[in-house]
């Protein structure tokens, strides 16, 4: 549950950063991509950035690239600390991988950076 | 007995132990061509003279020691002027030598007549203009030593037809070998030491400056003491394998960052940290930093150094290997791995599993189960560079090149590169994996490999676009507004073929290793083309297209 409200959290940080920070508006462009966050059974949100909009589905049947959590209590906890530390130590343990172009990934994680630090103002 | 200038230079150059020359030929050059073939140089006469200055870089990759072209005046010169670059730009010991218009017809108009040493003069070390036949190797001598002292790079050098071809008494000479190393100071090794033997999850990153100073033995004993993993990027790939028990080469360059990140001490010797390393940015704040460079500018460039160690890659590591401590960095490695693969786990997925159309990553897979890390591999494109780089694995020096992963992102280097290294390694396999882009800038060097008798393997992954600058227009401008990057289905192997060379075109999993197994025992100069996905997009692509990204 915390996961997924957590996710949810992202989404929206992610939804007003396209609307009102200009540095996230810039970042994002026009970037078509979708971002899956998901444990290896299936739970989690796509983040969908489309044309510089950014929405998130709980759907998780299409995306170009996901970060998967081995279960919802590693996955919170990864992203409640939100350093590259923290997802290290679980990649390096078995409880994290990456589908798909783990660079994509890392443009995500840069895109929520951008979002964090100006909400943060 | 009396000698003319071009034959002074081919007299020069036997001395020397040059063994090839490569460029094409022309009036203003036709003593030294003579002089050439008098003294036994092996001309590689090219159809661009790009690929000659692409080819004498590529020997003094593969040798360590300077390669040699040369121009003719005017056109021949202009021609180079983008292979000239790359050398500057990648620090390559080439020594240039160009025709040009007669003394005499100064300012007169005269054919091919224009100011080429200012034009060439940004994109060399040295550059000047013999006026006498009798100085030529005293010249030449210069040019060798400004090549290759400190950080080596090309140099230029014109030689008017009335000085080429003049005739004087002949006389007797040595060449001038410069084989000077220079040693960093004992402080600043004892702070390097220091700072080494504190570290728990140290990182050594070697460049092309490891691959220029030929240190082998340096390197592994400093590595296998220090227990520190490592990474060889540029042209310092393959002085020590890829597959060493210590190299982070299987989690390839997305491991290099993810590792850059984590680890607390980087050793950088012979590499700049330029916009492949986010200039400086994407070491993080905390990591301390011991720099090797042979060039004092480099050491705190883009990221202040914690221990700079100016001097030879090679002779520093000689001298660091008493003063640190014997260490194992296993567990850090162990972790290093079981992350690195956790981040490339569906790229691993790819080279084990056929795909319609064909990915990338599977033909590499292919090509590397075909020829193995005995051969040498040159890599040529955008995407196709990184599923190169990452893809492949040789055990030799300069195993794995690319120069379109350089500073100048120089596509089209991959056919001279093979020529070259076939030459150098006539008992090797080579193998180029080029972008259908790629191919196009120096594919008719086939015909040279044809006419020379040099067979090597050339793999096109034929996206039948730029594919790189297709997928970044998709990112910024959006998938509608695509605009010149598409380059649609071309039989590249029939061109090669018409030059008599051999081909195939390939369109399914199944037939790849089939066909490159009949390429290699055809004897030729081969062409395997393989349609495959163009769909797919390398992690390279939205790095570069964030690299030019601006407000």
């Amino acid at each position: 549950m915390r996961f997924a409200l957590l996710l949810k959290a992202l989404a929206v940080i992610l939804h007003i950063a396209s609307k009102h920070n200009e540095d996230f508006k810039r970042f994002i462009g026009t970037v078509s991509i979708k971002i899956a966050i998901k444990t290896k059974n299936n739970k989690g949100r796509t983040f969908i950035f489309n044309n510089g909009t950014v929405s998130s589905t709980r759907s998780l049947k299409q995306y170009d690239a996901a970060l998967v959590f081995s279960d919802t209590k590693t996955g919170f906890n990864v992203l409640k600390e939100g350093t590259q530390d923290a997802s290290f130590y679980a990649a390096a343990t078995g409880n994290l991988y990456v589908e798909g172009m783990a660079f994509f990934i890392q443009w995500f994680n840069d895109a929520v950076t951008i979002a964090m630090k100006k909400n943060r103002k | 007995m009396s000698i003319n200038g071009g034959h002074l230079i081919g007299k020069y150059l036997a001395k020397r132990g040059i063994q090839f020359a490569y460029g094409i030929s022309g009036g203003h050059i036709e003593a030294l061509l003579d002089g050439l073939q008098q003294y036994g140089i092996r001309s590689i006469d090219v159809r661009h003279e790009q690929a000659a200055v692409m080819m004498a870089h590529a020997t003094a990759v593969y040798t360590g020691t300077p390669g040699v072209c040369f121009l003719t005046a005017g056109p021949g010169f202009t021609n180079g002027i983008t292979g000239i670059a790359n050398a500057y730009l990648d620090n390559a010991p080439v020594v240039v030598l160009c025709g040009r218009h007669p003394l005499r017809d100064d300012h007169k108009g005269a054919l091919q007549e224009m100011n080429q040493v200012d034009v060439v003069k940004p994109l060399v070390k040295w550059c000047t203009t013999c006026y006498d036949t009798k100085r030529i190797p005293q010249y030449l001598d210069m040019a060798f030593r400004h090549a290759t002292c400190g950080r080596p790079g090309p140099v230029f050098l014109e030689l008017p037809p009335d000085v080429l071809g003049k005739s004087i008494d002949d006389f007797d000479f040595t060449p001038s070998v410069d084989a000077f190393k220079t040693v960093p100071d004992s402080s600043s090794l004892y702070k390097a030491a220091e700072i080494i033997n504190s570290a728990k999850k140290p990182l050594f990153i070697g460049g092309s400056g490891i691959g220029y100073s030929n240190c082998t033995l340096e390197l592994q004993a400093f590595i296998e003491k220090t227990g520190i993993p490592f990474i060889l990027l540029n042209n310092g790939r393959g002085i020590l394998p890829d597959n060493h028990p210590l190299s982070i080469w299987n989690i390839g360059n997305v491991g290099l960052m993810m590792t850059m990140s984590q680890a607390d001490v980087i050793v950088a010797a012979g590499i700049r940290f330029n916009w492949l390393f986010q200039s400086g940015d994407s070491i993080p704040p905390t990591a301390k930093i011991v720099r090797i460079d042979i060039e004092p500018t480099e050491i705190n460039r883009n990221r202040i150094a914690d221990a700079g160690l100016l001097g030879d890659a090679g002779a520093a590591l000689k001298a660091l290997l008493p003063l640190v401590e014997q260490a194992n960095h296993q567990q850090w490695l162990d972790m290093l791995t079981q992350a690195g693969y956790a981040f490339i786990d569906s790229e691993i997925k790819l080279r084990q599993n056929p795909t319609d159309p064909i990915h990338p990553v599977r033909l590499v897979a292919k090509a590397q189960e075909v020829f193995g890390t005995d051969a040498l591999y040159v890599v040529d494109g955008g995407d196709t560079t990184y599923f190169g780089l990452v893809g492949f694995q040789s055990r030799h020096k300069a195993g794995v090149l690319s120069q379109s992963a350089g500073l100048l992102g120089c596509l089209g280097a991959g056919i001279p590169f093979a020529i070259a290294a076939k030459l150098i390694h006539p008992d090797k396999q080579v193998v180029v994996l080029s972008g259908d882009g790629s191919f196009g800038f120096n594919g008719f060097e086939f015909d040279t490999a044809v006419r020379h008798n040099i067979p090597f393997v050339c793999i096109v992954n034929n996206d039948c676009a730029w594919g790189m600058i297709k997928h970044s227009q998709e990112l910024s401008i959006g998938k509608e507004r695509v605009t010149c990057a598409e380059l649609g289905i071309r039989h590249y192997e029939k061109v090669v073929e018409g030059m008599g060379g051999y081909g195939e075109f390939v369109g399914k999993d199944e037939a790849i290793a089939p066909a490159l197994i009949r390429a290699k025992e055809s004897g030729k100069p081969a062409c395997i083309n393989v349609l495959t996905d163009p769909a797919v997009t390398s992690p390279a692509t939205p790095l570069f297209y964030q690299s030019l990204k601006f407000d």
